[in-house]
């Protein structure tokens, strides 16, 4: 049906204007995925320790093992997804064009977190550990926050970047 | 400039999404009088706007700040809070929308100043 709409739709060059929907709840931090990735390096060493244990009861050990490697999956999952939030919702335009480099450090952390599940290597943990910690300071980069890289005080004590608020 | 964006001081806009329902509706037309004719802007009017590195978009304008700008917030329940948009200064108001082309029918509609809610 021939509409006046249709009529001035028609006519070339139409500018258009944004008037989209969006309730961004703002509220992101790499705090929580720092704190997975250094819980699953956590959980590799308990399990290492207690593989290596010849005397103890075989399914006390079984149970222990058994709880760290769920706990390590759910880890592992954790890092993902809370950098996959802050990478797919808070990183825009701006921010990409201030460090083209997120993309390929995410899609690294991405497969690093797998890894991280499919074995006990300590060394998968800690690279997954250092790959946040360049996402983290490349967040706080973006909202012009210094940040301090300093041993977390609980073990495994591995560096880990903070902002210095 | 395309004449269809500029025809004796008046321009068409093409809505694009939610935000500004049920003033305006995702696809509608809005026939907008360019800054510089007609009126000055005021708090309620809707407006064209088009910041530097940010996408055109039309809004309702709210409270006037000391230095000039003006807060900016949409009609629709879903729209992005106004914290959030950010203020608008003048030189980034293209065109003060006056009235709404909808999708269907031939009626068009004249968009009326509307009192905004203040923080």
């Amino acid at each position: 049906m021939l509409s006046l709409h249709s009529l001035l739709s028609s006519l070339p060059g139409l500018a258009e204007a944004d008037a989209h929907c969006d309730i961004p709840c703002k509220i992101y931090d790499p705090t929580p995925a720092l704190i997975a990735a250094v819980s699953v390096v956590r959980m590799i060493d308990i399990i290492q320790e207690t593989a290596a244990k010849t005397d103890s009861d075989p399914i006390a050990q079984q149970n222990t093992i058994i709880r760290c490697v769920a706990l390590k999956e759910a880890e592992a999952e954790k890092v993902k997804s809370e950098i996959r939030v802050i990478w797919g919702d808070y990183f825009k335009a701006p921010q990409i064009e201030k460090f083209p480099e997120i993309h390929d450090l995410t899609h690294k952390i991405m497969q690093k977190g797998s890894a991280v599940r499919q074995n006990v290597h300590r060394q998968d943990g800690e690279e997954l550990v250092a790959l946040v910690n360049r996402f983290a300071e490349i967040f706080w980069a973006t909202k012009d926050v210094p940040v301090v890289r300093k041993p977390c005080p609980y073990p495994p004590a591995l560096d880990v970047v903070y902002p210095a608020l | 400039m395309n004449w269809t964006q500029a025809l004796f001081g008046f321009c068409l806009v093409r809505v694009r999404g939610h935000s500004m329902e049920p003033t305006l509706c995702d696809g509608d037309l809005v026939i907008a009088q360019r800054q510089g004719h007609g009126r000055r802007v005021r708090e309620g009017d809707v407006v064209y706007l088009h910041r530097p590195k940010d996408r055109p978009m039309i809004k309702r304008l709210g409270p006037e700040t000391p230095e000039g700008a003006f807060a900016l917030s949409g009609d629709g329940v879903a729209s992005a809070p106004s914290i959030d948009l950010g203020t608008v200064s003048p030189p980034h108001i293209r065109a003060r929308a006056l009235a709404r082309v909808p999708q269907r029918g031939w009626r068009i509609s004249g968009l009326r100043k509307r009192k905004t809610a203040r923080s």
